[in-house]
């Protein structure tokens, strides 16, 4: 370093009064940058050293301005554009409910805008020291008295004596000059001393919320709600007389989609148990579907219980016999549902409307291996219909 | 004191307000009473919230000790004189209210309630002894306030007693439970109550809101008309913009109160809770709901933002008027939809019967509080604290 360039001179005063007196009488020779530096805020001593308004204020608006549209604008865009979803039957674009969550974040980025806008653009942080830190006045400024300080431009020197003249005529009392430059720029912190400093910072944070977590475990963190008042299947239970914590349904439920099933024997539900689906085509052709599935390899192709089962010692039951004929519906859906001697229930595989397809089916059979001649002329009819249709398809 | 001329009303201002009252008589004979009622509840209920304003803002300083508005004190004491006249007013409202206006008060009512479970469950508070009784507990309440508060402070500007400023700060404390209490009361026997069947728990934090913007605009206009006049001659621009300040935070208080209620309001859709919405927001009301939202928050709102705005005498100024509009315009808003219930139409009516009732109660009122301004010095010289009000800094 060459000779020192004089970078602030700094007076000292008593008190804020006669801070506030000394400061016209340096502004009315004095041109230069002016600062104050007070243990507390004094009023009115922006106005008197001549700081124009504060374009924080902008930023502020700007930023909350930003808020606005951005809580809004997010919430409009998932809500109808994203995923939209209907909650309580309100418009997908409810937006008095976009309301509260706008207003919070217009508040946090207007708080932002004031916080960051102060230190970074009116303040000019970071900077980790200023010159006048180290100076003796600030250890009076941080307690009970008042500092005017002549301050160069940047990369500028100010006149060093011509300053000690005017704030001493003020009255300005302990001068001192500071020969750093009084801008500290961001580079230090990129610097070993700054990078190392930061990295300390975040393991001693780091390990420190680390240590709080395992020594407080009455402060747990997040849970997931992994712990919550619940009773568990299976799970006894005080509350019930029983102890039970599982309930049994109540007398007479019936789950969606199931008729509940109240007759014990074949007999018990027949001519009570009514067909409810009518003799159409699209009922037989599905009855038929489901009997070559399921009953065709037992009861035979035509019913008649032949051929198939003897083998291997089983005796189905002829659909055509008389019995079989003058039971009614209700008799032949019981069994097919809940099974009869050897053969199997098909309750579980066939749901209600197709056993009563298959019940169709089965008189239809019936009745095709016991045809009167008018049957036969139908048929004959339906059947020369049929292969002219397909001719002409 | 030295203005008794300036307190006595010009020519013009006379004038009008007599045409107002003509106008008044004319809308009773032409219209009937129900819309002369509507009207006249409206312009009451905006000046109890006048009268309430200025309490609020008297009781406020007492309580917590509040140093800016010492200076003022005596303007917001000046403006609660309106107390006499108001209870007045109040009377005739009850009156032709239940006798023209108000559902509750029709011969119907009792065999609506018979059959309405909510109409049965409000029968009792709707009783007319029980509602005059109301009436004059929630008047007495004012009317001591006004003595311990307006008539001891004026007295005090002669005896200097430092007693009087003690009482006062001890009386606050119980009085602001019961100030709360009675503007529940108020608000939900002359507003709410136009519909009988209408739930809401917040409508007298509502009215107290729309009082206390309505009370310091006001206090405003008349500290701002003092100011011009050269009679607060220590006043400065920290007091000013705390006026402004609470102004701008009533603003926005107002703007939650309104909108938390239309928002759970909505949200819960509850068919005894929705239904004042839905008639608020059909038809030719909704536009004018949309333009209350504007007028009462966005323009005071961004008109108050900037830190010099809460000094500008001028801008403050027609902030406050243009919130006193909006107040009778919020009231229109919470009375008029049901006189369109009661009258079978819309209820969006303006016309010269309106402009009327405005001349005559606008006029009344500036003539009162012309008169009041030689109630006393125009501070509150006697109080102790003075001093230290005037020597507020922000």
């Amino acid at each position: 370093m060459s000779r020192q360039s004089a970078q602030a001179v700094i007076a000292l005063f008593d008190s804020a009064q006669a801070l506030m007196d000394a400061i016209p009488k340096v502004r009315a020779t004095y041109h230069g940058r002016l600062e104050a530096y007070t243990p507390y805020p004094v009023h009115g001593i922006e106005k008197a050293l001549g700081i124009g308004k504060s374009w924080v204020g902008w930023i502020v608006l700007g930023m909350g301005l930003l808020g606005l549209c951005a809580g809004f604008g997010l919430q409009t865009w998932v809500f109808t554009t994203e995923y939209p979803l209907v909650f309580g039957g309100k418009p997908v674009f409810g937006w008095p409910a976009f309301i509260p969550v706008t207003f919070e974040t217009t508040v946090l980025l207007s708080a932002f805008g004031a916080v960051f806008g102060m230190l970074l653009v009116a303040n000019r942080y970071p900077h980790l020291s200023h010159p006048l830190l180290s100076t003796k006045a600030m250890k009076s400024i941080t307690r009970d008295r008042f500092a005017l300080v002549c301050e160069a431009e940047k990369d500028r020197e100010i006149d060093e004596d011509a300053c000690r003249e005017v704030l001493s005529a003020a009255g300005g009392q302990d001068l001192e000059v500071v020969y750093e430059s009084a801008e500290i720029g961001t580079g230090e912190l990129l610097s070993p001393k700054g990078v190392t400093l930061g990295l300390l910072i975040c393991v001693i944070a780091g390990f420190g919320m680390k240590e709080i977590i395992i020594r407080f475990p009455a402060l747990p963190p997040m849970n997931n709600m992994d712990e919550v008042f619940r009773q568990d299947a299976q799970d006894p239970s005080a509350f019930f007389a029983d102890g039970f914590g599982m309930r049994q349904p109540v007398a007479g439920t019936v789950a969606r989609g199931f008729m509940p099933a109240v007759f014990e024997t074949a007999e018990e539900a027949d001519g009570v148990l009514a067909n409810p689906m009518r003799m159409t085509m699209a009922s037989l052709e599905h009855g038929k579907v489901l009997y070559d599935q399921h009953c065709m390899v037992c009861h035979g192709a035509l019913g008649t219980g032949e051929k198939m089962m003897p083998a291997y010692g089983g005796v189905p039951a002829n659909l055509h016999s008389q019995r079989l004929r003058e039971v009614g519906d209700g008799h032949l859906y019981h069994v097919i549902t809940h099974g009869k001697n050897t053969m199997a229930g098909y309750g579980k595989d066939i749901a209600p409307a197709e056993r009563w397809d298959l019940v169709n089916y089965l008189r239809a059979l019936q009745r095709s291996q016991d045809a009167t001649d008018d049957d036969l002329r139908l048929a004959r009819t339906v059947a020369a219909n049929s292969h002219t249709e397909s001719h002409h398809d | 004191m030295t203005d008794r001329n300036a307190a006595a009303a010009p020519p013009l201002l006379l004038g009008l307000t007599g045409l107002g009252l003509l106008g008044m008589i004319a809308t009773f004979f032409v219209d009937g009473g129900m819309r002369f009622a509507a009207n006249w509840i409206m312009w009451y209920m905006a000046g109890v919230a006048v009268l309430l304003g200025a309490l609020f803002l008297i009781t406020i300083e007492h309580l917590v000790g509040a140093r800016w508005s010492i200076p003022l004190r005596r303007v917001a004491e000046r403006v609660t004189s309106l107390i006499g006249p108001l209870f007045l007013a109040g009377v005739v409202a009850a009156a032709i209210g239940m006798g023209f206006f108000y559902e509750w008060g029709t011969p119907e009512f009792m065999e609506m309630a018979a059959t309405d479970h909510h109409l049965h469950a409000k029968y009792i508070w709707f009783h007319p002894a029980f509602f005059y009784g109301r009436l004059v507990f929630c008047f007495l309440i004012w009317g001591l306030a006004y003595r311990k508060f307006t008539k001891a402070s004026v007295g005090q500007d002669e005896s200097k007693d430092v007693a009087v400023s003690l009482k006062a700060r001890r009386f606050s404390a119980p009085f602001i439970i019961l100030f709360a209490i009675t503007t529940s009361i108020a608000a939900f026997d002359f507003l709410m109550s136009v519909e009988p069947r209408w739930y809401s728990t917040i409508f007298g934090v509502y009215f107290f809101a729309v009082a206390v913007l309505t009370g310091l605009s006001v206090i405003t206009l008349v500290t701002i008309r003092l100011i011009r006049m050269g009679r607060l001659p220590q006043v400065r621009d920290d007091h000013v913009y705390s006026l402004g300040g609470l102004l701008f935070a009533f603003t926005v208080f107002w703007t939650y109160i309104s909108f938390s209620q239309f928002m759970l309001y909505w949200y819960g859709n509850l068919p005894f809770e929705i239904f004042w919405y839905i008639d608020r927001l059909e038809g030719g009301w909704k536009p004018l709901t949309y333009a209350l939202s504007i007028a009462r928050f966005a323009v005071p709102f961004f008109a108050l933002l900037s830190r010099e705005a809460k000094t500008d005498l001028g801008r403050l100024s027609w902030v406050a008027k243009w919130i006193i509009a909006t107040t009778i315009l919020d009231l229109y808003w919470v009375i008029f939809p049901s006189f369109g219930r009661m009258s079978g139409g819309s209820g969006l009516v303006f016309n010269w019967q309106e402009v009327s009732f405005a001349l005559f109660f606008i006029g009344a009122a500036m003539i009162w509080l012309r008169r009041s301004q030689s109630m006393g010095a125009d501070m509150p010289v006697g109080d102790p604290r003075l001093k230290r009000g005037l020597e507020f800094h922000l």
